[in-house]
């Protein structure tokens, strides 16, 4: 429920521990190890020190040709897995299981020769289809494609584009000289093969002609025999490859079987390189290595459990002023899940606060004001439910379903009050058979808009006041009393007075608050005239609050959209007065509209507490707190009682 | 002529405005997604497993056609056609009202929609560099969907309360 408090380590320990104890803090999971050397003693102790020697790129580079292999399998090997699969869970023991990286090389080296093999093949094969396409126009001539000049005769293998006439061609050749002739051999859409014996003496003659006709001359090196014979040994050849790259590719189905001691593999790397990456954030000489880093102050004991089995020596400090301390939330269930909405702006600072509480009811009855239907929030509670059964989540995902749900309940509450289920789909599916039947409902905001968006503002008046509210027990926290006074304060001394104004009452108040404010708001200027001008100032800013209360109208408009929507498919389906056709409107319709609804109303709900809750009070720009921990991404690691 | 714009005149303005509202709202809306989707091609082509993320700031633009179709679909139950009492009788100076009504989601939705749709089209730009941060291009957009809402609840609330102002 807040944010977790820190403390700070620094210390030393022996370096033939180094790898022993980082890995044993690693299973912990709960020290973030920060780079060493920006504090002047860390400065003095670097001098004349090299950094540690790591196999990161080593491991790096390991890890990349352990998920090339992965990529090779998944589009050679491809095996359909559930849409909501578990993670294969897997021991620490075996985890770390000592025949483990031989055999999965083993599989990773095998797997890269066989898709070279597989690239070369194809290679050969594009070879291949090329020179069966490059024959195709000679197929019918019955000359080898090695006949070539005697003493006295020229041979020209050639083409002409189509445009030209063959028999023009010929005819002009003929013309040039007698000892000439011109076989065509074949024509495609874009040229004919044509080839043209001559006697030498008339070379020139015949030239000029073909120059003319734009004869390209083709040659045939490597090849003996016609055409057709070549055609004929290329396709075997060709046959053959498709065969042996049917192999290859049997061949990698085969290795499939490797997927999972693969998978297993990478994992272990990563473990392996966050390590590593750890190692080049220490300072060490031969003997010694000195850290220092963050723990959660609730895990302290269990960090000097583990160190204190090893010869070492360290302090634990509080934060002090200047240091950048990890963030981590600590949440219940309930809360937890709002995470996803706070991670999305920006983690608070140390010194802020935690709003994933402040913000719980805000966001939840936001979204259900904005998706309000019955039959929308139990969609959402079934989907969450079901996928939350089936599957064991993390991270975002986990975050994300306890959202729907969250979400869902609040819509559907909402829903109850307006009446809506599925829009009006009971009313409408009585109407097809001929019934009248309405659902009951408190307020609707079809009838009663104008009262809609009045309530709309005034929730988003309160979550404003909360804002500030916060904004005051922060500053009072700090000590700054007065802060707290002079800038909420004042504030709320107008809001009461132009509400006292509202009701008809005197002006008095409101006044007050003017003055508060003008008197106050300048305070931070050096010169007397700025304090005041800044006090005149600070008045401007009544519209930035008078727009944040209008911004939370788009809790009416959204309300109003979704619902007009679900009523216009309801009203498309029984258009025909068929049950049938109706459903199959129903379904397409209300299931396109809770898309784009729930990804509009997500956001809109999320703005809401960005722009104008987040504004009045929070303090942003912590940075996430990350652990040297284990971090899987195939399997989930067991950890057994020792 | 006179008579006949007498007759028919204020109905026809009436649809006018309806129909240009959803029209309008989709044509912006069309144009929104579609410069969204296009510039997602581009990122696509290089990283298909960004499908989602892009899908997700293409439809974004898409809402205003949506209003657009709330306006059109309240136009006409103002209107009084879907009531079963065969054609509404309107003057020219209700056709008018009603026109009037529609205008903001007419021109809000259209260009709104555009104008998000650029600003999801860039957004594809974080998706490409910093996948992590793409939420916050999603933020980008909604600050210019904001200005279609209040176009959709200013025609809105003014054809709730035309009914009495017709003559």
């Amino acid at each position: 429920m807040a944010i977790a408090k820190m403390k700070k380590i620094k210390g030393f320990a022996m370096q033939a521990d180094r790898d022993t104890l980082l890995r044993e803090l690693q299973l912990l999971g709960c020290l973030e190890v920060s780079e060493m050397g920006d504090a002047p003693e860390e400065k003095e102790w670097l001098e004349g020190l090299e950094g540690s020697e790591t196999k990161l790129s080593e491991y790096r580079d390991r890890l990349q040709s352990v998920s090339s292999a992965i990529k090779a399998l998944d589009k050679y090997a491809y095996v359909k897995s559930a849409m909501f699969k578990n993670r294969s869970e897997i021991k620490l023991s075996s985890f770390f299981d000592e025949q483990l990286p031989e055999k999965a090389m083993n599989y990773v080296s095998e797997i890269e020769a066989a898709e070279r093999e597989l690239l070369r093949l194809y290679a050969q094969e594009d070879k291949k289809k090329a020179a069966l396409a490059f024959l195709e126009l000679w197929l019918d001539l019955d000359v080898p494609l090695d006949y070539t000049d005697t003493n006295y005769a020229g041979v020209y293998f050639g083409t002409i584009p189509a445009g030209s006439n063959f028999d023009v061609f010929h005819e002009e050749l003929k013309e040039a000289s007698d000892r000439v002739q011109a076989i065509v051999a074949g024509s495609d859409r874009e040229q004919t093969g044509v080839l043209v014996v001559f006697h030498k003496e008339h070379i020139e003659q015949v030239n000029s002609v073909l120059r003319k006709f734009g004869f390209n001359r083709v040659a045939f090196k490597d090849y003996t025999g016609t055409a057709r014979e070549n055609h004929d040994r290329i396709s075997s050849e060709l046959a053959s490859i498709r065969e042996e790259i049917n192999k290859s590719l049997e061949r990698l189905k085969e290795l499939g079987e490797g997927r999972e001691a693969i998978k297993l593999y990478y994992d272990r790397i990563s473990q392996l390189i966050a390590i590593e990456e750890t190692k080049e954030k220490l300072i060490e000489t031969d003997k010694v290595f000195a850290f220092k880093g963050w723990i959660p102050a609730d895990r302290v004991s269990a960090v000097e459990k583990v160190l204190d089995k090893f010869c070492s020596a360290y302090e634990l400090t509080d934060p002090g002023k200047d240091d950048n301390v990890p963030i981590k939330l600590v949440n219940n269930p309930l809360t937890a899940p709002l995470t996803m909405v706070t991670e999305m702006y920006s983690l608070p600072s140390y010194d802020g606060v935690d709003p994933n509480p402040l913000m719980m009811p805000f966001f939840t009855i936001f979204f259900g004001i904005m998706f309000n239907d019955v039959g929308y929030g139990l969609v959402l509670i079934l989907l969450s439910l079901i996928v939350r059964a089936k599957v064991k989540l993390r991270g975002t995902v986990k975050y994300m379903m306890g959202l729907m749900t969250l979400c869902g309940i609040t819509s559907a509450m909402v829903g109850l009050l307006t009446g809506s289920f599925f829009g009006d789909a009971i009313p409408t599916i009585a109407g097809l058979y001929g019934k009248q039947i309405s659902l009951p409902y408190l307020f609707s905001p079809m009838e009663d808009p104008l009262l809609v968006l009045i309530g709309a503002l005034i929730i988003g008046f309160i979550q404003i006041i909360v804002g500030m509210a916060i904004n005051a027990y922060m500053l009072i926290r700090d000590g700054k009393f007065l802060d707290a006074l002079f800038d909420v304060g004042s504030w709320w001394l107008l809001f009461a007075g132009i509400g006292v104004l509202a009701m008809g009452g005197t002006y008095w108040v409101a006044l007050a608050g003017v003055a508060a404010l003008v008197l106050t708001q300048g305070r931070s200027k050096p010169t007397l005239i700025g304090k005041i001008i800044g006090g005149i100032a600070s008045l401007y800013d009544i519209t930035g609050y008078f727009g944040d209360i209008l911004s939370y109208s788009r809790l009416m408009a959204l309300m109003l959209a979704g619902g007009v929507i679900a009523t216009v498919v309801n009203m498309l389906g029984s258009l025909p007065g068929s049950i049938i056709f109706y459903l199959i409107i129903f379904l397409i319709g209300h299931v396109f509209n809770m898309g784009l609804n729930i990804v509009g109303t997500y956001v809109h709900a999320s703005r809401l507490q960005y722009l104008e809750f987040f504004g009045k009070f929070y303090r942003d720009g912590g940075k996430p707190f990350t652990p040297l921990s284990l971090k899987t991404k195939y399997v989930d690691i067991i950890k057994e009682e020792n | 002529m006179v008579e006949f714009l007498n007759q028919f005149g204020g109905i026809g303005l009436a649809f006018l405005g309806g129909g240009l509202a959803a029209a309008l709202c989709c044509i912006g809306s069309a144009r929104g997604t579609g410069l969204a989707g296009e510039a997602a091609t581009g990122l696509l082509a290089e990283d298909p497993g960004q499908f989602s993320k892009c899908l997700i700031l293409q439809v974004l633009p898409g809402t205003q056609g949506l209003y657009g179709i709330v306006i059109w679909f309240f136009t006409l139950l103002q209107m009084g056609v879907f009531g079963g009492g065969g054609m509404p009788n309107l003057t020219i100076t209700d056709g008018l009202k009603f026109f009037v009504a529609c205008l903001p989601m007419m021109l809000g939705g259209f260009l709104s929609a555009i104008y998000q749709g650029r600003v999801a089209a860039a957004c594809i730009n974080i998706v490409a560099k910093k996948p992590d941060d793409w939420a916050k291009g999603i933020i980008l957009c909604i600050t210019v969907e904001f200005y279609a809402i209040l176009s959709l609840l200013a025609s809105f609330l003014m054809l709730l309360n035309i009914g009495s102002w017709l003559s």
